[in-house]
């Protein structure tokens, strides 16, 4: 006798699926998340032959099941493009950037790809290539002087491709428009600095970010934008021109390493220039004074590569002022420190990153602290190696150990809410640091102290340091004191 | 209930909208239910649903079954709107835990139904264009398909092939790569 399961299949004997409509089947299809799987569904029957090829998005590379050679996968996502049979697409990502044992995928690939988004995409475009492994390989590759070409993209929202320095240069074209591109970023291959300029200013009508990572410049140095509708611009790229930026609509910028600059942008809300800024190369033309929020980096160490303290003379508020600190052990770097930052813009929270540790650190920060004596918010992140090397200065005279640098009796922070401090260890003297600044604090507008320690657990004698803290500085308990346990990055290569 | 002829019944009552299906079956639904539906808020939008919604294309059977949906989800909508300002409230977020775990169990019981009703279900919030209902309805259909073989999936479909050999030689060739 037949099984019940099996009558009911008999009695809904009916192909519901294949009648469905076409926009239908790709939405199922879409649900697959497998250009493969989608694919193999052409063998179903003629009805499903195409179905596939009209899919809307395409997500191509990715996920492969671990038996795939870098190759097939290659292969996989040439075969998808050839067969692929819609007008237009919505969205294109081919992520090959995690391909093992190959560090090589072939330009003239890559040129295909590239070509296909140029005709298809209306939406985004998302290309990884691998960082090769080896450093030899790559140059080995470079002295064969790959070029790559990117096509025009006439319909394509969105550009983000990283190329992992496997080809020497990226070649933008000199005629054609990328009418509708409102997103660009490149990284990881270098760049002609006037090509760049040109397409960014004469080629991209709508451009509102752009986002230039791991680039150098070969050819012409300078870089020259002039762009009605830039917003945001990252330009994290070390180079030796000059970056000039005339920019109406700009908000946002961050730079590094520039040796000439100049900037004219009205509207700027927020600068984060994290290489050497020098009055005398670099300029901010009718840029306001005030500023929502701008980063700069300080340090006595490599100061004529990194150090931007020019800068904060620049403008005169400030919502939030980042400064990270490295200074020299010997007494000169500790004495340019002072003399450096002796004004900064008045501002409603200080954030101060300090990524090297030759002086004791409670005079460092109270110098600054004396200087923004109106902050509502203070976080502070002890970035140097855990657990934290107590290295005390030991430079005779050096006016860090003198005992009145470590007093702040001069000073109240009538505003201050909240203290933040990333990684808190519970050291001596960060606990001493921390006595001397609540006892200068209103605890009435003060909220809240969070202390991030460095690994979980708390222990529990972090617990007793801080209610130790607590009693001692705020008896009466309004202040909440939050501890918090986080992961530890790893150490950066400072 | 409130008292009849308070301002706020009269605003509920307002917000009640009639669908009919097509074998004319009626239906009482509340704006934020019918609403689910951008065909059915167009629709308000331009003052067409006095009378009632025909909906020549969903059977009462299926009709039914999309109220069901719409009304537990329009609830959690408007749940959604409710808590926004009190994100950092763990109290709420705890509510809002519990509230998506019960959505999810009503969603997974809401799928168990015959395949013929299934892409009913499709077409109808295709018609009514219901993103919720339509993704949940056609995610179910993808992992009925997800890691079978061609020949599975005509099986348990019922799908004719209907290709010659050749011809499946030939696809096969073309889309050797998917199949690798």
């Amino acid at each position: 006798m037949e099984p019940p399961a099996a009558r009911r299949r008999c009695h809904d004997a009916e192909d519901h699926i294949s009648g469905l409509p076409d926009e239908l089947l790709l939405i199922i299809l879409l649900h697959l998340q497998s250009v493969a799987a989608s694919a193999r569904t052409s063998v179903l029957s003629r009805r499903w032959r195409r179905v596939w090829s009209y899919l809307p998005e395409l997500d191509l590379g990715g996920s492969p099941a671990p038996t795939t050679t870098s190759l097939a996968r290659l292969d996989s996502v040439d075969g998808a493009i050839k067969s692929y049979s819609a007008p237009t697409l919505h969205r294109l990502k081919i992520d090959v950037s995690e391909i093992d044992g190959c560090d090589d995928v072939p330009a003239h690939r890559v040129a295909s790809w590239l070509g296909f988004a140029s005709q298809r995409v209306t939406g985004g475009v998302y290309i990884r290539l691998p960082w090769p492994l080896k450093l030899s390989a790559t140059q080995e590759r470079r002295s064969t002087e790959e070029q790559l070409a990117l096509p025009a993209c006439e319909r394509a929202t969105e550009i983000d491709i990283t190329m992992g320095r496997m080809y020497s240069v990226l070649r933008l074209p000199p005629a054609g428009s990328f009418t509708a591109l409102t997103d660009l970023a490149v990284a990881g291959i270098d760049m002609d600095g006037g090509e760049l300029g040109r397409v960014v200013s004469t080629q991209c009508p709508r451009l509102r970010n752009l986002r230039i990572r791991c680039i150098r410049l070969v050819g012409n140095q300078d870089v020259s934008i002039r762009s009605e509708s830039l917003e945001c611009l990252e330009f994290p790229a070390a180079h030796r021109g000059q970056l000039e930026v005339t920019a109406p609509m700009l908000l946002e910028i961050s730079v590094a390493r520039v040796a000439r600059a100049y900037i004219a942008a009205p509207k700027l809300e927020k600068v984060e220039w994290t290489g050497r800024y020098d009055p005398g190369s670099h300029e901010f033309d009718v840029a306001p004074r005030h500023l929502r929020s701008l980063s700069i980096m300080y340090s006595t160490w490599i100061s004529m590569l990194i150090s931007s303290a020019w800068l904060v003379h620049r403008f005169d508020t400030v919502g939030e002022l980042s400064v990270s600190l490295g200074i020299d052990k010997e007494i000169e770097g500790y004495m340019a420190f002072l003399e450096d930052m002796d004004k900064l813009p008045a501002c409603e929270t200080l954030i101060i990153h300090l990524f090297m540790k030759n002086h004791a650190f409670a005079p460092i920060m109270l110098h600054l602290l004396r200087r923004c004596s109106c902050i509502k918010k203070l976080k502070l992140f002890f970035n140097w190696h855990i657990p934290p090397k107590m290295t005390p200065c030991t430079t005779s005279g050096c006016p860090c150990l003198l005992p009145e640098s470590c007093t702040l009796n001069d000073i109240t922070f009538y505003s201050l809410e909240v203290i933040g401090i990333s990684f808190f260890t519970g050291s001596p003297e960060e606990e001493q640091f921390l006595k001397l600044l609540l006892s200068r604090c209103n605890m009435v507008t003060l909220k809240r102290v969070d202390l991030t320690v460095p690994s979980a657990p708390v222990s529990s004698k972090i617990m007793e340091i801080v209610e130790g803290i607590r009693g001692i500085c705020c008896p009466k308990r309004k202040v909440q004191f939050n501890v918090l346990a986080r992961e530890v990055p790893k150490p950066s290569s400072y | 209930m409130a008292s009849a002829g308070s301002g706020d019944e009269k605003a509920a009552a307002a917000a009640m909208i009639t669908l009919i299906s097509s074998d004319n079956e009626k239906f009482e639904v509340t704006e934020a239910t019918a609403t689910l539906s951008q065909t059915i808020r167009h629709m308000i939008e331009d003052g067409c649903t006095d009378g009632g919604v025909p909906l020549p294309n969903v059977t009462s059977k299926i009709l039914a079954r999309v109220i069901e949906y719409c009304k537990k989800h329009a609830t959690a909508a408007a749940g959604e709107e409710g808590s926004s300002s009190s994100f950092s409230d763990a109290a709420f977020l705890e509510v809002d835990r519990a509230f998506l775990e019960e959505l999810e169990e009503f969603d997974d019981a809401f799928l168990e139904v015959d395949r013929a009703t299934l892409f009913d279900l499709i077409l109808a919030a295709n018609y009514l264009d219901i993103k919720g209902l339509l993704n949940l309805t056609c995610q179910k259909v993808a992992d009925s398909v997800k890691g079978k073989t061609p020949e599975q999936i005509r099986e348990m479909y019922n799908i004719v092939n209907d290709l010659t050999p050749e011809e499946e030689a030939e696809i096969r060739r073309e889309t050797q790569w998917a199949f690798e």
